[in-house]
């Protein structure tokens, strides 16, 4: 069904009028994002008495601002002190970090900000024109394409071991080992779990993440104690600096549009996340890049793509939810427990049956994405701040709040512990000169992948040229093996080049 | 570890809006409930069991001083982790509940014999449907017949999206497969809902699902048989037949049931609280709401069908026993 | 002085892949072959890369430019901060069931102050107090996640009339 011109400003009359809904979703949905330990969907059960008592539109407006707002605020953390407010803001830590210890934490906030918003943004209305294009997305992509999709993800591995290829290999396959833990996903059978239960469902996301990145650096930290030398980050916070931050993500349009869309299209997939998304551009990102050498030094796309893109997740999500009326992640599943329960049935009718809703979702969603604008270039300034605070101070302060976090996804104390033993193995590796992103990389992808592939080999009744069964498939193949050929070229000529 | 003590649930916001319902509140005797309930569900959240617990749980609260109903869910392990967990670490003082499917569920529990026995530690006492398992394909498949997927098989292996291989609908299509030396490869997905994806992407050939989300589907899916002797959804599924009418196999009825369960341990020490969930939960079934509830999520009200302590344990032991049968192919045991 | 690089630490990621490695293909060695294809792919993948790992520091070793001296960098002082930051985080795990979440937090968050040297008064009584008590009111009671209770919480309960306080 084609809306017109009234029916659109219609539309985004109504959801403006949802501000009210809005903005404590924005900023219950930064608090929640910030701490590592508190998804949204997990927020959004606990809320659900509340969100089923509102009207639908309203509810559905403030669940998809905190959404949103969620998959922003896990890069403040990443950017600040290392520690990934969730597993899709993991790669933001690699550069982020790097340009906070360079003294700019106060841009790189800016910058994810901004690439986050944009990204969701752009994305939100893309959706609105390409809706009927995206519904069939969904169903083009099947298990084959996935394993290709998420091998894009794991060359990052290699990628990130540029300095040592081989500690850096060894750590991700240390990670995709732990990985591999819990009940295999055809027969349900445990593995490797030494028999905990908290082990069945694989190795958790959020104590393995507090661990590699939270603890260990918070052991890091306290080697400024008796450095003694107030780190160039210290300096105190100054407009020009969000202005500058600003300057920098004009600069970088094209790289925020580009991979807001590839994060639209791995969210439009059902079951695959933000961390596909942000790796995958990163990887993405520095592959294309004239300068690929200064990734991991603080390079500014090395913050803006991995944000742009698990904002554009945000947009591409709902949509195989609101289409075809199967929710693509548990966040569209809560939000579809709130529209049956209001006698809304989502697929392919709801576009006839509820323009408003089927519609108006993206819209709210486009409306929610301006209205985080003013709220949160302050929180850039302010935020900022929290570089200042001495070791003694929030290296207690993190090791705290995070361990408390560690509990909160799953409410195991099994966890807390897990976070602890995670935190010394990632001190380990850090000083010893393996990458934690590397081995978090595996833990977050290695399950995935495993799933992936078994499915498609099975699809493929045990012949394994089946990967190379599909076009669509071959020709991410044919992507995927230029993306790891043409760094090395590109390395040896520069090589040859500085040889002559 | 934690201790059970510690960890008795009391969600504050929940916990206000049970305090404004106690109002209207029926039951009063021996005060129990006290305080809202706690459900461990073991699929996850979103999927068939949330919903259909969701639906059911405003009647029922009704009946029971207006308490609330708080889940968490449990997907892992096909259930194995929300079992162990509820067993082990809930307080069996009928303040916690579980909502399973005994179907897949009891099929796991004789698969991989997990740390709790049935029905020692654990009782279901009210299920709430019957679900036939069934064969479904999309809309446009060239299959139009159970008796074409047959004959396809025959030339070739089939592929075939499941939820879980240890599923009822798993065991349906195997035994069908056995009965008429047709080839299924089983493919599983992991949950009903990309079980639908698989076959509507065409990445399966076939699909074997509890009905009511077949039937869901609406006019994308058809579904082509069940695996029962008769088939109440007849008027909704085109007269899709019984799978053993049409081959004179003798497949046992496979459907899969939801009901609550409750610690064994708890109805011996808490007789009367259990007698208390025991009664209420039958009038639930006369609930209009409920019925309307489980309607508007688009699911076929002919499945809804109560089923008490005596008939739940018969079906789950009986769940047990077909699951043993079929071990080989169900089980990752070399 | 030894000038060799020290190199064992870089042993000690491998020797944790390893052993968890190995432990994994003892449990899966009796189950079907997509139960286990995956890992005993990746783990294969491991074991040759870490052999070629002890090749490497081997033939460091034996020209004698690294040894296999075990250092994480870290001066003795920091190094024994560190140990004791992490038994306090312990004990706070280990405390948790017994006083709950927002007196052992309190607790933690003081422990590890002091430890680091903070002797501030209003600074490490402010941070120790604050922090739990709005970890109470917005976790605890906001939104509702279980965590270990303690007397505090449960006086704060029946002090102020909160649902399910029993």
């Amino acid at each position: 069904m084609e809306l017109d011109f009234a029916a659109w400003a219609d539309l985004f009359a109504r959801s403006f009028s949802l501000w009210w809904a809005i903005l404590p979703g924005i900023a219950l949905g930064l608090a929640v994002g910030v701490l590592p330990g508190f998804s949204p969907q997990n927020t959004l059960i606990i809320l659900l008495p509340v969100t089923l008592a509102m009207d639908t539109e309203a509810a559905l407006a403030f669940m998809i601002s905190l959404y949103c707002a969620n998959h922003l605020s896990g890069g403040i953390p990443a950017i600040l002190v290392n520690i990934p407010g969730s597993g899709g803001a993991a790669a933001t830590c690699i550069d982020g970090y790097q340009m906070t210890k360079k003294g700019q934490a106060q841009q790189a906030l800016v910058l994810s900000f901004v690439a986050s918003v944009a990204g969701g943004l752009i994305t939100s209305v893309a959706v609105l024109a390409l809706l009927p294009f995206l519904s069939q997305l969904g169903l083009v992509l099947r298990s084959v394409e996935m394993v290709v999709i998420i091998l894009f993800g794991l060359t990052l591995i290699a990628v990130l071991a540029a300095k040592d290829m081989l500690k850096g290999l060894i750590g991700g396959m240390f990670g995709l080992m732990l990985g591999a833990v819990g009940t295999d996903a055809v027969y349900s059978t445990p593995r490797a779990t030494f028999g905990f239960l908290e082990l069945y469902d694989g190795m958790p996301l959020v104590p393995v993440l507090i661990g590699l990145f939270a603890v260990s650096e918070a052991l890091v930290m306290l080697e400024e104690r008796f450095s003694g030398k107030p780190a160039a980050q210290s300096r105190a916070a100054q407009w020009a600096d969000t202005l500058d931050g600003l300057r920098m993500c004009v600069v970088h349009w094209w790289q925020i549009t580009w991979t807001a869309f590839l994060g639209l299209l791995v969210g439009v997939i059902p079951g695959a996340g933000a961390y596909i998304a942000s790796f995958v551009a990163y990887q993405q990102s520095r592959l294309f890049s004239k300068t690929p050498e200064l990734y991991g030094t603080g390079h500014p796309p090395g913050v803006i793509a991995p944000e742009s893109a698990n904002n554009g997740v945000t947009s591409g999500t709902l949509v195989p939810t609101m289409a075809i009326g199967i929710p693509g992640g548990s966040t569209a599943a809560v939000m579809m427990i709130v529209l049956q329960y209001q006698g809304i049935t989502v697929g392919p009718r709801l576009f006839q049956d509820s323009p408003n809703i089927a519609y108006g979702v993206f819209v709210m969603m486009t409306v929610a994405y301006l209205l985080m604008i003013p709220m949160i270039l302050p929180l850039a300034r302010y935020a900022s701040r929290v570089v200042t605070v001495p070791v003694h101070i929030i290296v207690p302060l993190i090791l705290g709040l995070t361990v408390v976090g560690a509990f909160a996804d799953r409410e195991y104390v099994f966890d807390m512990v897990l976070a602890l033993v995670f935190g010394i193995i990632g001190y380990v590796a850090v000083k010893s000169g393996y990458h934690v992103t590397s081995i978090l990389i595996g833990v977050l992808l290695g399950p995935i992948f495993e799933r992936y592939l078994l499915r498609a080999l099975r699809i493929g009744q045990g012949d394994v040229m089946v990967l190379f069964s599909s076009p669509i498939a071959n020709v991410l193949w044919a992507m995927l093996v230029v993306s790891i050929a043409l760094p090395l070229w590109r390395e040896r000529r520069l090589a040859r080049r500085a040889a002559a | 570890m934690m201790s059970g003590k510690d960890r008795i649930g009391r969600r504050a916001a929940l916990g206000l809006f049970g305090a404004a319902a106690v109002a209207g509140g029926a039951v009063a005797q021996s005060g129990f409930p006290a305080r809202n309930f706690r459900v461990v569900i073991p699929t996850g959240q979103g999927g068939g069991a949330d919903r259909l617990a969701r639906s059911f749980d405003d009647g029922w609260s009704k009946l029971l001083n207006g308490r609330q109903f708080e889940y968490e869910f449990f997907p892992g392990a096909s259930g194995q982790v929300g079992y162990e967990l509820f067993v082990q670490r809930r307080d069996a003082d009928a303040h916690n509940l579980l909502f399973g499917n005994m179907g897949p569920e009891m099929i796991m529990y004789a698969l991989q014999r997990p740390r709790f026995r049935f029905p020692e530690d654990i009782t279901y006492f009210c299920r709430i449907d019957v679900d036939d398992s069934c064969v479904f394909v999309r809309a446009d498949s060239p299959f139009r017949r159970i008796e074409d997927v047959v004959a396809e098989a025959k030339r070739r292996t089939l592929n075939v999206a499941t939820s879980r291989i240890p599923h009822p609908a798993s065991i349906g299509i195997l035994a069908l497969g056995d009965a008429t030396q047709a080839r299924f490869n089983l493919v599983p997905y992991g949950g009903g809902n990309p079980t639908l994806v698989a076959v509507l992407n065409r990445e399966a050939d076939i699909g074997v699902l509890p009905i009511a989300l077949a039937v869901q589907q609406g006019e994308r899916m058809r579904t082509l048989g069940v695996f029962n002797r008769e088939n109440i959804l007849a008027a909704k599924t085109d007269n899709a037949p019984s799978i053993n009418a049409v081959f004179g196999t003798s497949i046992p009825d496979l459907y899969s049931s939801r009901a609550w369960a409750i610690h064994t341990r708890a109805i011996d020490r808490y007789p009367d609280r259990y007698r208390v969930l025991e009664q209420t939960a039958p009038r639930v079934f006369d609930d209009a709401a409920f019925r309307d509830a489980y309607e508007k999520a688009g699911l076929p009200i002919e499945t809804i069908k109560y089923g008490d302590r005596a008939a739940c344990t018969e079906y789950a032991l009986g769940m047990i026993e077909l699951a043993n049968r079929y071990r080989a192919q169900l089980s990752a045991a070399r | 002085m030894d000038r060799r690089a020290p190199e064992g630490q870089a042993l000690i990621i491998p020797a944790l892949a390893v052993g968890f490695t190995l432990y994994y293909f003892w449990t899966v060695q009796e189950l079907a072959w997509e139960a286990k294809a995956n890992g005993i792919v990746i783990g294969a993948i491991l074991l040759v890369l870490v052999t070629i790992l002890l090749a490497r520091i081997a033939w460091r070793v034996a020209k004698g430019q690294a040894s296999l001296r075990v250092t994480l960098g870290g001066d003795p002082a920091t190094d024994r901060l560190r140990i004791w930051l992490l038994a306090i985080v312990g004990a706070f795990i280990l405390a948790l069931p017994l006083l709950g979440t927002t007196i052992a937090l309190a607790l933690m968050l003081f422990a590890g102050m002091w430890l680091l040297g903070a002797r501030h008064w209003p600074t490490l009584l402010g941070v120790s107090l604050v922090t739990p008590v709005l970890v109470w009111a917005t976790l605890i009671v906001g939104i509702g996640t279980r965590f270990p209770l303690g007397p505090f919480e449960h006086a704060m309960a029946a002090l102020l009339g909160l649902p399910g306080a029993d």
